[in-house]
């Protein structure tokens, strides 16, 4: 062989540097047995098998591989997508972990996921062993180069693996594409949409790349033109309509211009060419309802409950937006036995269950069985009590309303009161809250309420953020925290209590109490709303703070 | 994008099922001379093996790209682009081949910038490489070379060889449309050709050419992805 590149030899008898723990997933014994030959003959001795996403799923749960080698086709049950997305939702892949998806003959037919979704390399059947030695051996080493980065993300501080990006690229390193796209993406993920706009625009004054194109329209929505939004999207699926990305977000952006059967449309066509994803069913199944198309949402909620089965996108709203269907369709028992299989399908699970009851209340109040409402609102409340606290806002919010549509005004008032104070920024929220209050017949009542609190919460919050300004740190955090006990999911008054927190730790220096409260009050927010922007400006402030203290 | 041109499927499917047969023909009788039935043993020699696995990849070759020629027509498949190192690429098709050049003891080099990025779909552009090497091998006398370059932003990727040359009637054609007269090759150019003008950007398209202009003093195979 000559004039072959020199580190085409390297590939020769080398082992792999540290030993690496792998996992087979194919459903062909033939190809599980000559995949273990070919990875021992490289050099790799612990080698694990699995004939199915649900054993391959298992495995991954009870150990940690730093390589996965999964069929995208494994008959019936989960594909390779779907095992990769469930791996990666239950954080069973380390961030050094590589999962490479074996594809036959060509991968034009397979949709690509959305990209924290993607695997990290495709291999397209037959290959040879020195193929997939080298293979992996590259892939090995670019996720050494991107260990700091994805370490980073791993830990929820995105600014700082923002900042390592930009290191990098400012290196010009081979891969550069690779972390372009890697900087855009988590720029839109703590909003700075300026800097990730930035980037796309860069990458599309050379090449018309869809992911760049996508990254572009979110930007767009983001600025709320949502018509150039659309433009764009339109375009991406014409010319890769398997980018499945760009189908579900002209959807939503349809949806928000108004055009909701348009919307549903082109939902549909993106589960024609992927029939799989149970998000997308769902969301279709809800717009199908809005459109008053029963028919098209009864089939995609029953396609939603039949892939959920299988997914760990299995939810109760898939039940309780079938029951609605059904009860729209006139067929109120077979929407009462929907909501009946939920104790059966989430044994266990209070919050479930707690949805399905006040479906159920819902329904029958509707029906005007008023009766059987106030009994399963009496449940709800029960399992409520239980749980308090930690209720999905909606479903607290339907609760609520239920109440105040069965005569329990008091409490549905109360409850109602409640959440408005907590989430008081959340648009979407208050303004089903205002419905609900509209459908109870208390239009104007609910209004003042919902005037009043917020008026009550911002006014609060603006006190608050003066004292500080003003320099009366330690009054600010006295009225925070009196204000956080009786609000403990709002939001903003943990970010404005935290941010007070900093301020005085910088001036007055670490304390280790008040470190460990704003540590308390960033992790709130974080379960909340891991994303948050002002959060992920204050990750920064705190861990220099923390790691002075010699506490980090 | 401009759309796909139409296609003759049935046309391109008796083409091609006469290749096959062709070389299913040649992988039997290959077979019925090594096996031995008085001792029911197999004997045979490099040669042979190195025989049938060449017509096995023809087969294997014909095969994905009726399979790939069968969905731009059905479902007006679009390219994947990808950005790719084409130095690695090129050595993972050279590493893909290895037995086959090993076995027909010729050898190949890769000229590429180890830095040159690329965009193409990298499934479709194995397809090609694949498909000219198989080709190539044929005719090649000793030596295969793979270069890749980028001139006028446009990747420049070819392959030449040192057996005869193509004839001047090959060199002269686009290949764009099917010929059928000219045998087991005429599809495969026209996949090629199809392949490269797939792979656009902005208003410009890929192409394919051939020429006898190889530094080994053979065929050269073009291919120009924009």
């Amino acid at each position: 062989m000559g004039g072959v590149r020199d580190d085409q030899h390297r590939v020769d008898g080398r082992m792999p540097p540290h030993p690496k723990r792998i996992l087979i997933v194919d459903d062909f014994g033939q190809m599980r047995s000559t995949l273990k030959q070919m990875l021992f003959a490289i050099g790799f001795e612990e080698i694990d098998v699995a004939s199915n996403g649900k054993d391959a799923l298992s495995a991954l749960r009870r150990s940690a591989y730093d390589i996965v080698l999964c069929d995208y086709n494994l008959g019936e049950g989960k594909d390779g997508q779907q095992v990769l997305e469930e791996a990666k939702f239950y954080n069973y892949l380390r961030p050094s972990s590589i999962f490479v998806m074996i594809t036959a003959e060509n991968t034009s037919d397979m949709v690509m996921g959305a990209m924290e979704y993607r695997p990290d390399d495709y291999l397209t059947k037959p290959f040879t062993k020195e193929l997939l030695r080298t293979r992996l051996d590259r892939l090995m080493t670019r996720k050494r180069e991107l260990e700091s980065i994805d370490g980073a993300v791993h830990k929820g501080d995105l600014p700082r693996a923002i900042a390592l990006c930009e290191e990098k690229i400012a290196e010009q390193p081979r891969h550069v594409g690779e972390l372009l796209r890697l900087k855009a993406s988590l720029c839109m993920r703590v909003g700075d949409y300026a800097k990730a706009e930035a980037v796309y625009q860069e990458v599309l004054a050379i090449r018309q790349l869809p992911w760049a194109q996508v990254g572009l329209a979110e930007v767009r929505r983001s600025q709320q033109r949502l018509q150039e939004a659309r433009e764009i999207l339109l375009s991406v699926i014409e010319h890769t309509p398997t980018y499945m990305e760009a189908h579900d977000l002209l959807a939503r952006t349809l949806d928000e211009l108004g055009e909701g059967q348009e919307a549903q449309r082109v939902l549909e066509e993106a589960a024609r060419i992927s029939p799989k994803s149970v998000r997308r069913q769902h969301a279709l199944g809800d717009l199908a309802m809005r459109n008053a198309d029963l028919d098209t949402a009864e089939r995609a909620f029953r396609r939603t409950i039949a892939l959920g089965r299988l997914s760990v996108y299995k939810d109760p709203g898939h039940y309780t937006g079938l029951a609605q269907v059904q009860a729209k369709n006139g067929s109120l028992v077979d929407a009462l036995r929907t909501l009946g299989s939920v104790r059966n399908e989430f044994a266990g699970n209070d919050q479930a269950n707690l949805k399905a009851v006040v479906a159920e209340g819902l329904l029958l109040s509707d029906a005007g069985r008023e009766e059987e409402a106030r009994k399963a609102v009496a449940d709800a409340r029960q399992l409520f009590a239980g749980i308090e606290g930690k209720v999905n806002a909606d479903t607290a919010l339907e609760l609520a309303k239920v109440q105040l549509l069965t005569g329990d005004r008091e409490a549905g008032m109360q409850l109602m009161q409640d959440l408005v104070r907590n989430h008081h920024e959340d648009s979407r929220l208050l303004a089903k809250a205002q419905e609900a209050f509209s459908a109870a017949g208390l239009e104007e009542e609910g209004r003042e309420v919902i005037r009043r609190t917020t008026g009550e919460v911002v006014k609060l919050n603006n006190s608050g953020v003066t004292l500080v300004k003003e320099g009366k740190i330690v009054e600010a955090l006295a009225l925070f925290e009196e204000a956080i006990a009786s609000m403990p999911n709002n939001k903003t008054l943990y970010l404005n209590a935290a941010q007070a927190l900093l301020l005085h730790l910088q001036r007055q220096g670490v304390e280790r109490e008040r470190l460990e409260q704003a540590r308390r009050y960033l992790e709130r927010v974080k379960a909340m709303e891991p994303d948050n922007p002002t959060l992920q400006k204050m990750l920064p402030v705190y861990r220099r703070l923390a790691s002075g203290a010699g506490t980090a | 994008m401009r759309e796909p041109r139409s296609l003759d499927f049935s046309a391109i499917l008796a083409s091609s099922i006469h290749d096959m047969k062709n070389s299913l023909g040649m992988v039997l009788s290959s077979l019925d001379e090594i096996v031995d039935q008085r001792r029911e043993e197999c004997q045979c020699t490099a040669e042979q093996v190195a025989q049938l696995q060449y017509e096995a990849k023809r087969v294997n070759d014909n095969l994905v790209q009726l399979l790939t020629l069968y969905r731009i027509q059905e479902r007006r498949y679009r390219p994947h682009i990808d950005e790719y190192l084409v130095a690695e690429f090129l050595e993972e098709v050279y590493l893909l081949n290895l037995p086959l050049l090993q076995h027909r003891h010729v050898a190949m080099e890769i000229d590429c910038d180890p830095g040159l990025t690329w965009y193409f779909d990298r499934e479709l552009i194995i397809g090609v490489i694949n498909n000219v090497t198989h080709n190539a091998l044929r005719y090649t006398h000793d030596r295969l070379r793979m270069v890749a370059r980028e001139e006028g932003a446009y990747l420049h990727l070819y392959i030449e060889d040192n057996g005869g040359g193509f004839p001047a009637a090959m060199t002269q054609e686009t290949h764009s449309e099917l010929d059928f007269q000219s045998g087991r090759t005429g599809l495969g150019l026209y996949f090629c050709s199809l392949v490269a003008s797939m792979h656009e950007n902005g208003e410009r398209e890929g192409r394919i050419e051939l020429d006898n202009g190889s530094s080994l003093g053979g065929a050269r195979f073009s291919l120009w992805l924009p």
